[in-house]
């Protein structure tokens, strides 16, 4: 098999994932640090299932047991200037 | 695995400074469990904007800060590890002639105690070394090129590898409940997996949260949970290299290793809460300062924020030692901001105290008995 590539922003491969649960990361906040998987322009949303359900099997966990890290704003790119426009509503 | 429920000591803890007490412990041969109640990092410690710096307002933190420093430049080395440390430097931007005053004389201050000196930069120098910098209203800035940046998530993996390869016992997702207390000392920590004993001590390295355990044993400390907020943009080629510092409104940006801009910025909405809730009012705050001051950034897509702890003490200085109250009981917390870069020493000396007994000087002034003495430590400078 060629390579496989689970996390597209980042360029990381099966096999990366894979050894690293080899080494011990069995926790997907690992995993993210680790690899940088979710970190790029998509924030994970390509990525962490697919890595969840891989560390799932390698790990021998159920999928239901993987604690996703938490997703957060924003839900896309926003270029800087628009933010530093928006009226500030003073709190 | 086999794990003993009985060690010379427990931390409560699994980010950087509960990890670096352990590592210097178990270096000097004792016997360490630490126990972590989510994954290890997961507190502030994989939260936070990762920058080091020696020069604070006050010379007990400048020196702590200084000893920190130095052990940051070589702890790659030592940990046989990456720590992705790079001088970077920071750049303080002053609005006001008396804050850049306050600064000549607080370097005097820094000289004295043998701290790398930075330099003052006037207008033109500025301009001419940083073309992306809106000047307008700067009266001139501070460039301290020996401070830099690390890698948070690669420190903590060095001190949690060396843990491992020294017999500490890190122990994820377990949760301390309660110090048990017997005649005046701490002997134990309660969790769901059983009664932990330590022979030697309890340490409590929980950040905010050592409050809340220090009370169960009957110990007052005056940490609050301040929330934090930042966020981070999508990569670019590195043109900041600086910590970028803008005093006027207490926000700064950067660029990380691989050329994200990390920003940062004070908000009315950091108050004490142990939530980390992110809010929709610090992105468009800390946007706001940061265009102002590098207006290309206005081009530069945000990609995520999030939210962490300042272990925030009355003097914004942290809390390390024994507590005097109940013995075999030591906390090292309260680091209101800047507990990552001062783990390396703040490790080194903990673990000098605790096992050999001796309390290094440079440590001696953040005695937990501070607050109760009122020998607060004073900031000389306050800046923002
Ligand atoms: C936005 C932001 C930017 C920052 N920037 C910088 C910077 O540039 N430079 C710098 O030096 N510092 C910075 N800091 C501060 C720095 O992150 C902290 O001072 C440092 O991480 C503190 O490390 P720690 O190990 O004491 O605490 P933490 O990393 O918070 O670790 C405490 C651990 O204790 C665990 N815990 C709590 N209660 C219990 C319990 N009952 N049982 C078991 N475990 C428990 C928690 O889960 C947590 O993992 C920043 C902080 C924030 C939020």
């Amino acid at each position: 098999m060629g390579k496989v590539i689970v996390c597209f922003c980042e360029d990381v491969t099966l096999e990366e994932v894979r050894r690293a649960v080899k080494e011990g990361y069995r926790d997907l906040e690992h995993l993210k640090r680790l690899l940088g998987i979710g970190t790029g322009p998509c924030q994970g949303k390509q990525c962490l299932v697919t890595v969840a359900k891989i560390l799932a099997e390698e790990a021998g966990f159920d999928p239901s047991e993987i604690r996703l890290p938490t997703f957060r704003p924003p839900a896309r790119p926003v270029p800087l200037g628009v933010l530093a426009h928006a009226e500030l509503e003073e709190e | 695995m086999q794990s003993s429920r009985r060690s010379d000591y427990i931390i409560v803890g699994g980010g950087v400074v509960g990890l670096s007490i352990a590592y210097h412990l178990a270096r000097l041969g004792a016997s360490v469990i630490v126990v972590e109640r989510r994954y290890v990092g997961s507190g502030s410690s994989t939260r936070n904007a990762a920058n080091a710096r020696a020069h604070f307002f006050n010379r007990e933190a400048s020196l702590l800060a200084w000893e920190s420093l130095k052990r940051m430049y070589r702890l790659g080395r030592v940990l046989g590890y990456n720590t992705l440390f790079v001088r970077r430097g920071y750049l303080w931007l002053f609005y006001r002639e008396e804050h850049l005053e306050g600064m000549r004389s607080y370097m005097k201050t820094w000289r004295e105690l043998g701290i790398p000196e930075g330099r003052i930069l006037d207008v033109d120098e500025l301009a001419r070394r940083y073309p992306f910098l809106n000047l307008k209203g700067i009266v001139g800035g501070y460039l301290a090129d020996t401070n830099g940046r690390y890698h948070h998530d690669a420190v903590v993996r060095a001190y949690w590898k060396n843990c491992i390869k020294l017999g500490v016992q890190v122990l994820e997702y377990v949760e301390a409940e309660k110090i048990t207390v017997k005649s005046g000392r701490a002997v134990g920590v309660e969790t769901p997996v059983g009664l932990l004993e330590a022979d030697k001590a309890i340490i409590l390295a929980a950040g905010p949260w050592t409050r809340i355990l220090a009370k169960t044993a009957g110990v007052d400390l005056p940490i609050e949970p301040i929330r934090k907020e930042a966020m981070v943009t999508e990569p670019l080629k590195i043109t900041i290299r600086p910590l970028v510092i803008n005093t006027k409104v207490n926000a700064y940006a950067q660029q990380t290793l691989r050329g994200e801009v990390l920003l940062s910025s004070a908000t009315p909405l950091d108050v004490p809460t142990w939530s980390y809730q992110h809010t929709y009012q610090f992105p468009l705050r800390a946007a706001k300062a940061m265009v102002e001051t590098i207006p290309a950034l206005a081009a530069v897509n945000w990609l995520r924020q999030w939210a962490g702890h300042y272990a925030t003490t009355p003097d914004h200085n942290p809390v390390l030692g024994y507590v005097d109250e109940v013995e075999g009981l030591a906390v090292a917390s309260g680091f209101s901001g800047h507990g990552f870069m001062l783990a390396p020493a703040v490790g080194e000396y903990m673990a000098l105290l605790l096992e050999k007994g001796y309390l290094h000087p440079v440590m001696a002034p953040f005695s937990p008995g501070r607050f109760r003495e009122g020998r607060l430590i004073k900031e000389d400078l306050v800046i923002g």
